[in-house]
Order: structure tokens, then sequence, then C-alpha cells
């Protein structure tokens, strides 16, 4: 069965570097580098913004988190959702017209100075990195689990994919595996749930009667897992502002040709995305119900093999030929998941490198067309092999607090200078400085004093520090852009980013 | 110094002498580019000729404001639409010009035929000096390469930084701008304080209420549950109603705004 397994992944290999090729014939200016030209469509762009979303991180962590404890995981679920509402609402379209390649494009085209540029390159830096270095340790985990293979191995191959896909295929190829993933990703959640719902005939409803007369109606209590009265909320606010600061989320808009386009994909991710978020409401459940919670504890500690275990049941249990099926595919997707996340940071990441540190901070945009593709692959696979020596180092750690990291620092750092870019006329390089150092160091230090970090010894009782850090980074930026004085050319320039960010006159074609 | 450009092999030559004497100088260069009925056929013209020298042609004004920046030179850039000879002769007055720059053979296609070459006219017509430069190829296919392949990305920010001519203030305080960011105001805050405290007020209650969130609402749902499933219907019915009204509504409404900029600049260009 091994065998199988082996195989499955292989074709996905496969499929993606066929893409990569594809792609890489297709990737020789900057703009199509880092935006794939902007010629994608809105469920092109809706697609792969979903599969950068469905990390291994939701596919896994979400189902595990229902099984496990029920409404709270459900809230981590929706609360993703929610995000996609704000970033449509507020950032989306602005964005679009705005930027060029990266998220400090959008803060530099008001604050010309190179120092706004380099704080909002640390904050797309350090934002990808605890992004990046989870998935690399995830990976590691599951094709150990999978195939037997050593830690470090899976570790360097998965980097060393991640780097040819972008490296040679830029944009478009990074667009393109994550679409086949979200594809497979979809395929797999919808056969589950059908699977599952036709076990309840098919009564949404008889899942959650099936758990509570086996559990009682605690799971559907809450504060099974998030045990402060402050952490629902935290986590709410750490997730709907947090995806408004993503880099590697952002950066998809820059993909599409016009602001209209943009908004459409949206509405293709948030039904996409959305549907399988409350897909994992019942698979989870289905897990609790089949498998067992405390089956899932043993298997793993946070509950990420929930969903495999519910595969390999459902396929007629461990040691059954359909068992071993299910679970190769199902790892298999999670596999593949975890390839095109990584493809997407390190783009994200390495157009914060290429893009806006040498070609715009150091050359101060004097480069030559071919140089700035040169550079950019260049600083790819420095990316990619950091990511590697990282993820190795990472081994045995506990990697969950980073994950709180990336997104309450993209909430509380990057998501507050950007909205305050677009929408505050008094805004200056002060502020986008303010706001930065205030917001990072503010979650990433009570990140650390927090109980993720130091267990029942915890001086911040809260897991996620936004609730915080998000008002802090916000004060920083005020507080900032007052104690800076006035910048005429900032607040005339106000009038310019207003106007074009709302018709999408000059817009990055 | 005013240098009229059309992008034109010689237009290209007068643009690196221009930059020359700009820096030698310490003077700020005005590049201006003049539309006229005719310059559709100056283009029919000016490209075969170029890429006889397989060089794609380029904007005149952006090429001047790429080289000025290099060589440190302060840029000014002008569009200006009629004749072509009276609106350098304008443009020239209007900025107080010490000297003109044009490229030699002119910007007029048949000289020949007894029309006379822009250059001739501006020169005799001048209160300044005018500095007629011939177009060497040799001289210039290498530098016009060069900006062409530099990255389109400085060159716009080239032109950004030297275009003093769209008035944003204007545009931005134009009723057709504010109706737009008004009638955005008006949906967003709503939506967005209605959709957020939704969502928001869910999760204050699931940490401060945990019991009101257990009650049994429907069969064996909870009431978080059932607030939980809600959330996903509010999310994607505020975006769906988004969309139709940005569509239907917020997209005309900035296309107006966008013409009432256009139209201004037209009208400040007439009056130039």
């Amino acid at each position: 069965m091994k065998a199988l397994t082996i195989v499955i992944f292989l074709v996905i290999l496969g499929v993606t570097l066929g893409i990569t090729y594809w792609a890489a014939r297709r990737t020789k200016t900057t703009s199509e580098f880092y935006a794939a030209g902007r010629s994608l469509r809105a469920h092109e762009n809706g697609f792969a913004l979903a599969g950068d979303w469905m990390s291994a991180a939701s596919f896994l962590g979400f189902t595990g988190l229902v099984a496990l404890y029920g409404l709270d995981g459900s809230l981590y679920a929706v609360a993703a959702l929610v995000a996609f509402l704000i970033v449509l609402l507020l950032i989306a379209e602005p964005l679009r017209n705005t930027g060029k390649y990266t998220m400090a494009d959008v803060i530099a085209y008001r604050m010309r100075r190179p120092q706004a540029r380099l704080a909002a390159v640390i904050g797309t830096i350090v934002v990808n990195l605890a992004y990046l270095l989870p998935q690399m340790a995830g990976a590691g985990v599951l094709v150990k689990l999978l195939l037997g293979i050593p830690y470090s191995v899976s570790v360097v191959f998965v980097g060393i994919a991640m780097i040819l896909y972008v490296t040679f295929g830029g944009m478009l190829a990074t667009t393109w595996v994550q679409i086949v993933k979200a594809v497979l990703l979809m395929a797999a959640a919808i056969v589950l749930l059908v699977w599952v719902l036709a076990l309840f005939r098919f009564n949404p409803l008889g899942v959650f009667a099936g758990v509570e007369g086996r559990y009682g109606p605690g799971l559907f209590a809450p504060g099974n897992y998030l045990k402060h009265p402050l952490d629902p909320l935290s986590l709410g606010l750490s997730f709907a502002f947090g995806m408004a600061g993503l880099p590697h989320v952002m950066i998809r808009f820059y993909t599409v040709p016009d602001a209209k386009t943009a908004r459409g994909s949206i509405i293709w991710v948030m039904f996409l995305a959305g549907a399988f978020f409350l897909i994992t409401t019942f698979t989870g459940f289905a897990a609790t119900y089949f498998v067992g919670p405390e089956n899932i504890l043993a298997a793993d500690k946070g509950g990420n093999l929930a969903l495999p275990l519910l595969a390999q049941y459902l396929g007629g249990g461990p040691g059954s030929v359909g068992g071993q099926v299910f679970l190769a595919v199902i790892s298999a997707v999670a596999f593949a998941t975890i390839l095109a996340v990584v493809a997407a940071l390190t783009l994200a990441t390495a157009g914060a490198i290429a893009h806006d540190l040498y070609v715009n901070i150091i050359k101060r945009g004097h480069v030559e067309e071919r140089t700035q593709v040169r550079v950019a692959r260049l600083s790819t696979l420095v990316i990619g092999v950091l990511a590697i020596v990282l993820g190795l180092l990472a081994q045995g750690l506990n990697v969950a607090v980073l994950v709180i990291l990336a997104i309450a620092v993209a909430a509380s750092s990057n998501f507050p200078i950007i909205f305050l870019s677009l929408f505050w006329r008094r805004f200056n390089t002060w502020g986008v400085i303010g706001g930065v150092t205030v917001g990072l160091i503010s979650s990433v230090a009570l990140a650390l004093m927090g109980p993720v970090f130091m267990g029942e010894a915890a001086i911040f009782p809260i897991v996620n520090p936004t609730v915080v850090s998000l008002p802090l980074g916000f004060a920083g930026a005020v507080l900032g852009t007052l104690l800076g004085g006035h910048d005429r050319a900032s607040e005339e320039r106000f009038d310019e980013v207003a106007f074009r960010a709302h018709t999408g006159a000059g817009a990055e074609v | 110094m005013l240098l009229a450009t059309d992008g034109s092999l010689p237009a290209l030559a007068a643009t690196v002498h221009a930059v020359r004497l700009a820096r030698e100088s310490g003077a700020e260069l005005h590049a201006l580019h003049v539309t006229t009925p005719e310059s559709d056929l100056q283009v029919e013209f000016a490209e075969p000729n170029l890429e006889l020298l397989h060089v794609r042609p380029v904007d005149g004004v952006t090429a001047a404001c790429v080289l000025a920046s290099d060589a440190g030179v302060e840029t000014h850039t002008h569009e200006a639409q009629g004749p072509i000879v009276d609106s350098i002769l304008e443009a020239a007055r209007r900025i107080d010009a010490d000297a003109i720059v044009l490229g030699q053979t002119g910007t007029r296609p048949f000289p020949q035929i007894g029309l006379g070459s822009v250059s001739e006219a501006v020169q005799s017509r001048s209160s300044v000096p005018v500095i007629l430069v011939s177009g060497r190829a040799a001289e210039v296919v290498p530098i016009v390469k060069e900006i062409i392949a530099r990255d389109p990305e400085a060159m716009a920010t080239a032109r950004a930084t030297a275009d003093p001519d769209v008035d944003w203030a204007e545009a931005a305080n134009d009723p057709s701008f504010r109706t737009l960011v008004s009638a955005k105001a008006r949906f967003l805050v709503p939506a967005l304080v209605l959709s957020l405290g939704f969502y928001l007020l869910i999760t204050v209650l699931a940490g401060l209420a945990p019991g009101f969130m257990a009650q049994r609402a429907v069969g064996p749902l909870s009431l978080g549950y059932l607030l939980v499933f809600a959330t996903y219907i509010m999310a994607w019915g505020v975006a769906l109603v988004y969309v139709r009204v940005a569509n239907r509504g917020f997209d005309p409404k900035a296309a107006d705004a966008v013409s009432v900029l256009q139209g201004h600049q037209a009208q400040r260009e007439e009056r130039a």
C-alpha cells in the first residue's frame, strides 16, 4: 500500500512540474513573473485564492479542531470567511488600483521615502516566514508519517519542489498549482461530505444528533478549546483583519486585469472556501462519531489527523484496501496543499526582497527589466534555501506559536498601515514606521508570553495577542503620524491616491 | 529650456542633446508633446523609421523624463493640442523658456512638398534661441534601446514625478468624485459595522456567556451553532449585495469621475 501512496505523490509532483514547465515558457517579464501578466480571469484567481487560504492548517486543522472541541473549531473556520468580506469591502479594489507587485507598493505609492517601503518589507518578511515555517515542518511530519521518509529528507524535497515552481514558473505556475490543489481539495471534501451525509440518511442535523447521542451536547457549547473569555474575540479579530494583511493573499489581486475582476474573484473564493469551511464542521463531527476523540488524540495531539483517519474509516477501516486507498488519497491532497502554499509564500517573499528591497530601495528603481527578473529568480532561490534550513532547524520545536504569530502580525502591523495609507490624509512615513514597529513588537512579545509558548506559566493569558496588539498597532501608526509632523507631499498625494484607488484611473495594466 | 518631442528619431537625438545642455547649464527641462491631427501621420512615419533599426517606438516625453532623471535634471512635462508650431511657441512663452530645442527635419512629414518644416518655422518665428539637433542614428539608437530595456516602472515613475499637469486636488474635490465617495461610504460603513459587529458579537458571547450559547435552539443544534451557520449566510449575502451595488452603482460613478478628470485635462490643454 505504501507503493500506492508513493504513486499518488509522484503523480501530483509530475502534474505540478508539468505546469511549471508550461508556465516557465510564458514567464519572461517582471509583470509575468510577479503577477502572471495581470491576465487571470475572476474564477481562476478565485480558485487560486481559495487555494491560498485552504492551507493544510485549515484542511487538516479545522477538521481536527471541530472533531475534538466542537463549536470552538467552527468559530475558527467561519472567521476565515468573514475575513474575505473585509478584504472585499475595504482592501481588494483599492489595492488592485494602486499597487504593482507587492504589498509595500501600496504604502510606497503615497510615502515616497524608502523608510516607508522598508517598514512594509519588514512586515511582509516576518509574516511570510512565520507562515512558511510551520508549513515546512508540517510537510516534514506528514511525509514522514505516510511514506516513512526521514523528516529532514522530506523537508529538503518539499523545498526543492517549491523552488522549481517559483523560480521557473513565477506567479503563473504558482497560480495553477494552487488551482489544481484547490480542485483536488474541494473534490475530496465534497466526496467525504456526501459519504458522511449518506450514512446519516442525508439529514445534516443527524450528524449533530449522532454526536450528541454518543458524547452529550458538550461539543456544541463554547469554551472547550478557547478557555479565556477574550480568546474567541481575539481570534475573530486576528482572522478578520489578518487576512487583509497577508502579503501572499494580497499579491493575488495584482494578477487580474482590473478592480472589477478582483471583486469577482473574491465572490468565487467566498463561496468555494466558505463551503469548504462549512464542510469541515460536518467532517469534523463525523470523525468524532466514527473514529472517536480518543483515537484522534492518540494519532496526533493537535487533532491534525482526524480527516485522514475518517477517510480511512469510510474506506473500510485500517488494514482494508479501501481504507488504505482513501488514506493515501487524502494525505496526497494534503501534501499538494502544502506544496502550493509554500510556493505562494516564497513568491511573496521574493517580491519583497527583489522588487522592494533591491530594485526600489537600493537601486531607486533604476534596474533594467531583464535584470529585475533575474534578481527575482535569484531571491526565490535564496528564500527557498532559507526555508529549507529553517524547516530543518524547526524539527521538534513547537511551531504552533508561529501560526498564531503570522496572522496576528498581519492584523496588527500590516493591516493598520495599509488601511491608513488608503483612507487617512494625514498619514505619513513616521506613521508607517510607528505602526509596523508597535504592531510587530507587541504581537511577537505577547505571543511569546502567551499560553501556547509558555503553557501553564503564561504571563499573558490570551492565546492570540490580536485583541491587544491590533489596537496598539493602530495607536502606534497614529502616534507616529502626529509626532512626525505634517508631511505636505504625502498629504497632497492623498488626493491622487484616493482618486485612483476608487476609480482605477491610471492603474497598472 | 523647452524640448519639443514626438518620440521620433530626430526628436530623441534632440532629447539627448537637450538633457546634456540642461545638465551643463543647470537649467530646468520642459518636455512638450503636441497632439495634432497631423501627428497621426507622424507616428506612421516615425515608427517604421525606428523599426528599421530594430527599435520599438517610445513615448518621447517619457524618454525625456527618464534621460533627465538619470542626469539629475529637473523635468516638467506638457501636453498640448493644436497646430504644432503655434503650440510650441505658446508653450515657450508660457514657461518663459530661454531656449527651444528641436530635432531637425522637423515633425512634419512632407517638408519637401512645400509645407515647410516645423523646425524652420519655429526658428523663424521664435523670439528665443532655437537649437536644432540633427538625428544621427548611431548616436541615438543605443540610448533608445537602453530606455526601452529599462523597467517600465522606472519610466512611469519618472513620468509621474515630473507630471505637474494633472490637478488631483481638483479631481478629488469634483462633485463627480464626491458623489462616488459618499455613495460608497453610505453603503460600506453600515455594511461593515453590521456584518463585522454580528460576527464579533458572537465571539464575545462565546467568551463571556458560554451558557447562553450552549442552550438548545433547533433540534440538537445549540444557539451558538445556529449563529455560526447564520454567519455563513450573512457573509455570502452581504458579499453578493455589495457586488451588485458596486457593479450597478459604483462603477458608473467611477467612470463619470474619470471622464470629468479627462475633460478638465483637455480644457486645460485648450487654454494652454
